[in-house]
C-alpha cells in the first residue's frame, strides 16, 4: 500500500510503513497552497493519482477523507520541524497581506469618523469656553456647532457688528477683545474648521468606495448605515453569512446582552433604526420594519460578497 | 514540569530565549537563571497551575495551540519546551497574528499560522504530530473544535488542554450547568485527568485536561 500525503514541503509518496519514497516540489508554491487549504488538489497530486490511481490519499478533499486516524498521525509525522517553521512563516505572511480587504479601509474610516467627531466636540466646546466671554450672544444663540466656528471666525476676522445685528441685538455685553487674543482665538478656530472640511472629505470617500464595492447594500442601507453594519459585523463576509436576525441587532449588541443577562426588554433593532424606512414610523410598526429592512441589507451583503469573491 | 516554579500563589518559567520580557513582565535572577513572572489572570493555563492541575509539558514537545492571540501564554510554553521543542500557534485574527510574527521571529521554536480552529482540515498540511493541544478560542463550538483538533493532530495517549469560558457557550445559563454538559462530551470521548474551575483568576471560566484516548 502506498499514501500520497502534501504537506508544505511538498507532494510526498510514502510506503506501507509510512516512510517517504518519493517528494514532487511544488511548482508553485502559492498556488499548491491555496489548493490544500480549500481542499482541492495540486497539479503534482494530480500527477501522483494518475501515475498509481491505487495510492490513497491523505489530505483532506472535498469528496475523501481519510479515516483511519492511527495512519494518518504516522503519516503527518514526517513534517520536519526545519520546514514546517520556514513555510508555515512565508504562508502567513502571504496571508497576512491578503487579509487587508477593502473592508478595512471602511472599517477604519467608521472609527476614524467617530474619532473625530469626538475631537471636534471637544474642540469646539473650548472654543465657546475661551471666545464667549468676548461675544456671549452668538455662544447663546447658535447651538450648531459647526455653524458656531464659522461664524467665530467671520466676527473674528470682519467685526461682530453685522452679526450682533443679524442675532437680533443692538449691544453686545462681551469684553474688548486685545489683538493678540483674538489672533490666537482665530488661529485655533481655522484648527477646527479644517477638522469639518477634513471629516467632509472621508465621507465623501467612503460614500464612493460604498457605491463601488458594496453596490447593494448602498443602496439598501446608505452609505452610512451599511459602512457601520460592515464596521460592527467586522467584515462583508461575516454580514453575509449572518441570519438577518442578527443583523437587525447589530449596534444594539449592549442591550441584548442585557436583554439575557437580566431579562430586560428584547431589544428590537440596532443601527438600522437610523435609517428612513425605520426612523419615520410609528413605534409599534418599528420592529416589523426593521425586519424588513434587515432582510433586504441580508440579500445584498450576499450579493456583493459573492459577486466580487466567485 | 523543569524550569517551573511554583510558590504560593505565583509562578514563574525560566527564560531560554533571552531575558527580556516580551511582555512588559518582571524577570527575576535566581540561582540558575532568569526566571519570567506569569500572570495568572492573563493566562489560564498559569491559572490552571496554580489551582493544582499538573499538566506534562516536557521538554522538546511538539504543541497545537488554539487561540494563541497575542502569544502571552504561548511565550512561556515556548521557554518550558526549550528550544527543541515547537509550537503551531493558530489563531483567526489578522491583528493578533502579526503581533504573533514577530514574536516568532524570536521565539524560533514558535509557528504563526493565521487559520480557523474549527476548519482543521485548512491548515492539515501545515501541521505536524503533536504531544499536547491547547485550546483557548472562547467560542459557541469549542469543545466539538477541541475533539476535532485532538483527532486530527494529537498522537495516541497525546495530552490536551481545553479552557471554556461558560458565557460564549450560552449566556443565560448558569456556568456549573454549561461546565457539566461540555464534561459529559468530553468524557465521553477523551479521558479526564483533571478539571478545575479557574476562579478567583478567571470568572466563568474551568478547565479540562484529558489523555486522548486511541
Ligand atoms: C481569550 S483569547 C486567547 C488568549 C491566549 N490563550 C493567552 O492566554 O494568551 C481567544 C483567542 O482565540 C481566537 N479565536 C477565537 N475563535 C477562533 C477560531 N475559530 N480559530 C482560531 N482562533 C480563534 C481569538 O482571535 C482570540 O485571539
Amino acid at each position: 500500500m502506498q499514501y500520497l500525503y502534501s504537506n508544505v514541503n511538498g507532494c510526498h509518496v510514502l510506503d506501507g510503513k509510512f516512510k517517504i519514497v518519493s517528494t514532487l516540489e511544488f511548482k508553485n508554491f502559492d498556488d499548491a497552497m491555496d489548493a490544500l487549504k480549500s481542499g482541492e488538489y495540486t497539479p503534482e497530486e494530480k500527477k501522483a493519482l494518475e501515475d498509481n490511481p491505487e495510492i490513497m490519499l491523505v489530505n483532506p478533499k472535498k469528496d475523501n477523507v481519510f479515516r483511519d486516524g492511527d495512519k494518518r498521525l504516522k503519516i503527518i509525522a514526517n513534517l520536519e520541524k526545519k520546514h514546517a517553521i520556514a513555510a508555515n512563516k512565508r504562508i502567513t505572511a502571504s496571508d497576512l497581506s491578503a487579509s487587508v480587504i477593502i473592508d478595512h479601509t471602511v472599517i477604519q474610516t467608521v472609527s476614524a469618523l467617530e474619532e473625530m467627531d469626538k475631537i471636534i466636540n471637544g474642540l469646539t466646546k473650548r472654543l465657546r469656553e475661551w471666545y464667549g466671554p468676548y461675544f456671549p450672544e452668538l455662544c447663546e444663540k447658535i447651538t450648531d456647532h459647526q455653524k458656531y466656528v464659522e461664524l467665530s471666525i467671520n466676527a473674528l476676522e470682519n467685526g461682530i457688528d453685522k452679526l450682533l445685528k443679524e442675532l437680533g441685538y443692538e449691544q453686545t455685553f462681551g469684553a474688548e477683545i486685545s489683538e493678540p487674543a483674538a489672533q490666537a482665538i482665530l488661529s485655533y478656530a481655522k484648527i477646527i474648521i479644517g477638522f469639518y472640511d477634513e471629516r467632509e472629505v472621508m465621507k465623501k470617500n467612503l460614500e464612493k468606495i460604498m457605491k463601488k464595492h458594496y453596490p447593494h447594500i448602498e443602496k439598501t442601507a446608505g452609505y452610512s448605515i451599511g459602512a457601520r453594519l460592515i464596521a460592527s459585523a467586522g467584515s462583508l463576509r461575516k454580514i453575509a453569512i449572518m441570519p438577518s436576525s442578527t443583523i437587525q441587532l447589530l449596534g444594539a449588541e449592549k442591550a441584548l446582552f442585557r436583554h439575557l443577562v437580566s431579562g430586560s426588554r428584547v431589544p428590537k433593532h440596532g443601527l438600522i433604526v437610523n435609517h428612513t424606512s425605520i426612523a419615520d414610523k410609528k413605534r409599534s410598526e418599528r420592529g416589523k420594519a426593521a425586519r424588513m429592512l434587515a432582510n433586504k441589507i441580508s440579500i445584498a451583503a450576499r450579493v456583493d460578497y459573492y459577486r466580487v469573491s466567485k | 514540569m523543569q524550569n517551573v516554579i511554583i510558590d504560593k500563589k505565583r509562578i514563574w518559567v525560566k527564560a531560554v530565549y533571552d531575558k527580556n520580557p516580551d511582555f512588559d513582565e518582571n524577570v527575576d535572577k535566581k540561582m540558575d537563571g532568569f526566571y519570567r513572572s506569569w500572570d495568572a489572570r492573563r493566562s489560564k493555563l498559569a491559572a490552571a497551575m496554580l489551582k493544582g492541575v499538573e499538566p506534562k509539558i516536557d521538554k522538546g514537545a511538539n504543541i497545537l495551540y488554539l487561540g494563541a492571540s497575542h502569544g502571552y501564554t504561548c511565550s512561556y510554553v515556548s521557554d518550558i519546551i526549550g528550544k527543541s521543542g515547537l509550537i503551531y500557534a493558530i489563531d483567526f485574527a489578522p491583528r493578533v497574528v502579526r503581533d504573533l510574527w514577530f514574536l516568532c521571529e524570536k521565539r524560533k521554536n514558535m509557528i504563526p499560522i493565521m487559520g480557523d480552529a474549527s476548519q482543521p482540515q485548512t491548515y492539515f498540511h501545515r501541521v505536524g504530530l503533536c504531544d499536547f493541544i491547547f485550546q483557548d478560542v472562547a467560542q459557541k463550538n469549542q469543545v466539538d473544535i477541541f475533539l476535532k483538533n485532538l483527532d486530527m493532530f494529537v498522537k495516541p495517549n497525546g495530552l490536551g488542554m481545553l479552557a471554556i469560558k461558560s458565557r460564549s457557550i450560552d449566556i443565560s445559563r448558569k456556568p456549573q450547568a454549561v461546565f457539566n454538559e461540555c464534561r459529559n462530551v468530553i468524557e465521553s470521548k477523551t479521558k479526564l485527568i483533571d478539571y478545575k474551575l479557574l476562579s478567583p483568576y478567571e470568572k466563568d471560566h474551568c478547565i479540562f485536561y484529558v489523555q486522548k484516548t486511541q
